[in-house]
């Protein structure tokens, strides 16, 4: 896939507070289409990273840009291709949802027409429409979530930074938030989600960056994270030929580690290697003479990779 | 018949009245949404609803009352009747206007940065000024109505004779620009600080000044009622109304820009507004003592002169105190809107942020509209001491010279261990004066009981001792002045390196940034400028 010009691009960014180092020499990239997961534990520095990127603070040393205007020269510019949905909901209690949203699509400029219709879809893509009149004060968290989602989008911008959007809310909530996000990815838009639910951020996400004590200990696609850790993800191969020639075979090749023999049939077997590399081992077990049955690959999960390469330390 | 008319006249007035509607629309749309935000929040909250319910009643019951008591003692006729009917609409009028008004735009304002919606708001397209003026025009839109249901009354009273309309419309004008001001005094007091406590100690503040102008305003508006009637055939009358109107004019505009750089956000300039608005202020002080100077023709004008040159005093010395709180960090966005030309840099160097900048922003701005001053007094040649009158002058500017420069001393010992804020400025300018008024005058209560019996060298550093001293025929007025103005001079000269670096910081980056960051993407594309990406052998084969 031929992606185009990144949509975040941050580089060398620093933020410190007094002797404490938030934000360390953080840099990556999230191209448009692409769901980028920012994991880290508490006191990461992903929120102060957000926040910047957001335009709501600026950084010691470094840049970032949002669709290719400076956040720290040109936040203005920055600010009209960017949706941020911060960590907390809170909204004006005394107006409606429609007010509400067509308060935001004023203060981002639109007007007449073009306003009223930006308003209706956020809150159809939402699934507010039937709560327009409602007011604020009376929704659910997992309505209130969805509002500040439409708040977000009301100005259609090209980069959506999301701060642990689906922090308390309920499975069914969480799966609806998963499907909206990927849906506007798939219209092209860049989104840096952070979450402490991994195995979520494993579905949705297209790559990670791992934060830790403020400095990004890996990014990029899972599996090339996962490579560059020298992380195995665990063969299972099913022969129906001589198990003992498999195990000799899968022993003396370079990118395997540990084989067990798990019954009479089935192997186990740590591999270092990509889906080609893969390809290839199969390959060569079957021009060798085994007959396998069947094949497949666990992967080590999102959770295993940030418990490897993190400590657990805070700052 | 009948529907054919009406319809051939629905068709005529369908093009004016879709005309009227993309108008009305059009207009709508270029209304501050915060205006917008607001008049829909702020008309349903129980605040407007219960105050509003309680003007009018308030209205009503004095309008059934005064009209009662005329009755009672067969005053119909009299003059008094609608005076004091007015009065007590005003007193009534000046309880939303010059209390509940300011409250709740401080309260918006503080409910915004409570509630965390202002950051919210904050990263939309609005910039900090529509925000303000979104507050102003909201809670200005209640006001209005408030004034709404007091406007038949107004009329009622002038029907009643006693008062005259260009006596109502003074007095509403001065009011309405006094709740203007208290409103941008509310606003702007409630961006200083997020912590809860200071803001409950700023809201009583904010209470008590409200109750003490709505007192003042009061008192005046009874005596121009009550003595004020032959005012308007007098020229000076209007252009004193016309001065006080301009002042308060040009303090709520400092106010406002005071709110806006609060919210323009850290590592901004948030300074260069507030010192043009500071500048605008000074004028106004010193444009007043013109007038005074060639009103009083020469019998009182020294010491109408002094009064005013207090004043001056009062403002340099208090925007002195709070420019001190200022950042020091030189920011790219800063320096990249700092001046570039040689006059620019020359002139609007003095603008530009920073604490040391601002303090001597402050005592140019003080000195040189004091000279000014002085220059229209010695060409009115009104003069009875003109030694006197230099000494004024001197002594003022080294007050701000000598309390800036040890204010800015303590923020500089301050800086290291907490973050300058207004409040660190109050604590300072507090300090500073405990221990060079404060301390002098315990000690005189202790050793002699009765302080000021006798001029020391202590005195020097008290304004209102040495003032008395240099307008006494027999003070030491060069005595004073030649400990006083050493002792400024030395206070504002230790900080020139702090000066000189920081006009350094902002020259120097602006040479720099070029190099030391990439201004744009583009830039960083080519091979020279990239910075190095740490995890590029991550990158899949398709980027």
């Amino acid at each position: 896939m031929k992606r185009s010009q990144p949509a975040i691009e941050v580089y060398n960014l620093h933020r410190f507070f007094g002797t404490t180092r938030a934000v360390d020499d953080v840099s990556f990239q999230v191209h448009p289409g692409e769901v980028f997961g920012f994991i880290g534990p508490n006191g990461a520095g992903k929120t102060t990273t957000m926040r910047i990127l957001a335009t709501l603070d600026q950084p010691s040393f470094g840049n970032a840009y949002i669709a290719g205007f400076s956040v720290v020269e040109e936040p203005e510019q920055a600010r009209l291709r960017l949706g941020f949905m911060p960590d907390y909901f809170n909204t004006y209690p005394y107006v409606n949802v429609w007010e509400y949203l067509d308060f935001f699509a004023r203060a981002y400029g639109l007007r007449g027409a073009r306003r009223h219709q930006a308003v209706q879809e956020v809150m159809e893509f939402t699934g507010l429409i039937s709560l327009a009149e409602k007011p604020t004060r009376a929704l659910s968290k997992g309505m209130k979530q969805r509002l500040c989602l439409a708040r977000a989008l009301i100005h259609d911008p090209d980069v959506l930074i999301l701060d642990e959007p689906a922090a308390g809310l309920d499975p069914r909530a969480r799966v609806e938030l998963r499907q909206m996000i990927r849906h506007l990815a798939n219209q092209g838009k860049a989104v840096l989600i952070s979450s402490h639910i991994l195995t979520e951020l494993g579905e949705i996400c297209d790559s990670v960056g791992i934060i830790e004590q403020g400095r990004l200990k890996a990014a990029g696609p899972l599996e090339l994270i996962r490579q560059r850790i020298n992380q195995y993800s665990v063969l299972q191969l099913e022969v129906l030929s001589d198990p003992q020639q498999a195990l000799g075979l899968l022993q003396q090749h370079e990118l395997v580690g540990e084989v067990h023999l798990r019954n009479q049939h089935v192997l186990w077997a740590q591999f270092r290697g990509d889906k080609v590399q893969r390809a290839q081992l199969l390959s060569y077990l079957v021009n060798q003479g085994v007959k396998v049955a069947e094949f497949s690959a666990q992967e080590g999960s999102l959770e295993e990779v940030f418990l490897s390469l993190t400590q657990g330390q805070v700052q | 018949m009948t529907q054919a008319v009406s319809a051939k006249e629905q068709m005529a007035w369908a093009p004016r009245a879709g005309f009227l509607r993309r108008w009305e629309q059009a207009l709508a749309d270029r209304l501050n949404p915060l205006l917008v935000k607001e008049a829909r929040q702020g008309l349903k909250s129980r605040q407007f609803a219960f105050t509003f319910f309680l003007a009018l009643v308030s209205a009503w019951v004095w309008s059934l009352w005064g009209l009662a008591a005329s009755e009672f003692y067969e005053m119909t006729v009299n003059q008094e009747v609608g005076r004091e009917m007015l009065m007590g609409y005003l007193v009534i009028l000046g309880v939303p206007l010059l209390i509940v008004l300011p409250l709740a735009a401080f309260r918006s304002m503080v409910g915004e940065h409570e509630d965390g919606t202002y950051e919210l708001v904050s990263i939309t397209g609005l910039t900090p000024g529509q925000v303000v003026r979104g507050k102003l025009a909201s809670v200005l839109l209640q006001g209005l109505i408030y004034f709404s249901v007091f406007v038949p009354c107004v009329a009622f009273t002038y029907l009643l004779g006693g008062v005259s309309l260009l006596q109502i419309a003074v007095l509403l004008v001065v009011g309405g620009s006094v709740s203007i001001g208290l409103i941008s005094v509310g606003l702007a007091m409630a961006v200083q600080s997020s912590s809860r406590h200071f803001q409950m100690f700023v809201f009583v503040g904010l209470v008590m000044l409200c109750m003490f102008v709505y007192l003042l305003c009061m008192i005046l508006a009874s005596e121009h009622l009550w003595w004020g009637a032959s005012d308007a055939s007098n020229p000076e009358f209007w252009s004193a109304v016309a001065w006080v109107v301009c002042l308060i004019g040009c303090y709520s505009l400092l106010m406002y820009s005071v709110t806006r750089a609060q919210l323009i956000p850290r590592g901004h300039n948030r300074s260069t507004a507030v010192r043009v608005v500071m500048l605008i202020c000074g004028a106004g002080w010193v444009g007043g003592t013109a007038w005074v100077v060639q009103l009083t023709k020469g019998e009182y004008a020294a010491e109408v002169w002094q009064l005013f040159q207090l004043a001056l005093f009062a403002h340099w010395f208090v925007a002195c105190f709070f420019i001190l709180g200022e950042q020091t960090e030189v920011t790219r966005r800063i320096r990249l809107q700092a001046p570039r030309s040689l006059l620019g840099k020359a002139l609007a160097i003095w603008l530009q942020p920073g604490p040391t900048l601002g303090f001597f922003f402050t005592l140019f701005g003080c000195a040189v509209q004091m000279l000014v001053a002085l220059l229209v007094l010695l060409q009115a040649d009104a003069l009875r001491r003109t030694d006197e009158v230099i000494a004024y002058v001197a002594a003022l500017t080294s007050y701000v010279a000598f309390y800036g420069g040890m204010g800015l001393l303590a923020m500089r010992l301050l800086r290291r261990w907490v973050v300058p804020s207004v409040v660190v400025s109050l604590v300072v300018a507090l300090g500073v004066f405990t221990l060079f008024l404060g301390m002098p005058l315990m000690y005189e209560l202790l050793v002699y009981s009765v302080p000021f019996q006798q001029f020391r060298w202590y005195h020097v550093f008290n304004p209102v001792v040495t003032l008395d001293e240099i307008d006494s025929p027999t003070g030491g007025t060069w005595d004073i002045l030649i400990v006083l103005t050493p002792v400024a001079v030395a206070a504002a000269g230790i900080h020139l390196p702090a000066l000189w670096r920081e006009i350094r910081a902002l020259r120097h980056t602006i040479h720099s940034t070029a190099t030391a960051w990439p201004d744009s993407p583009s830039e960083l594309g080519s091979d020279q400028t990239q910075p190095s990406h740490p995890f590029e052998h991550l990158k899949s084969p398709a980027d």
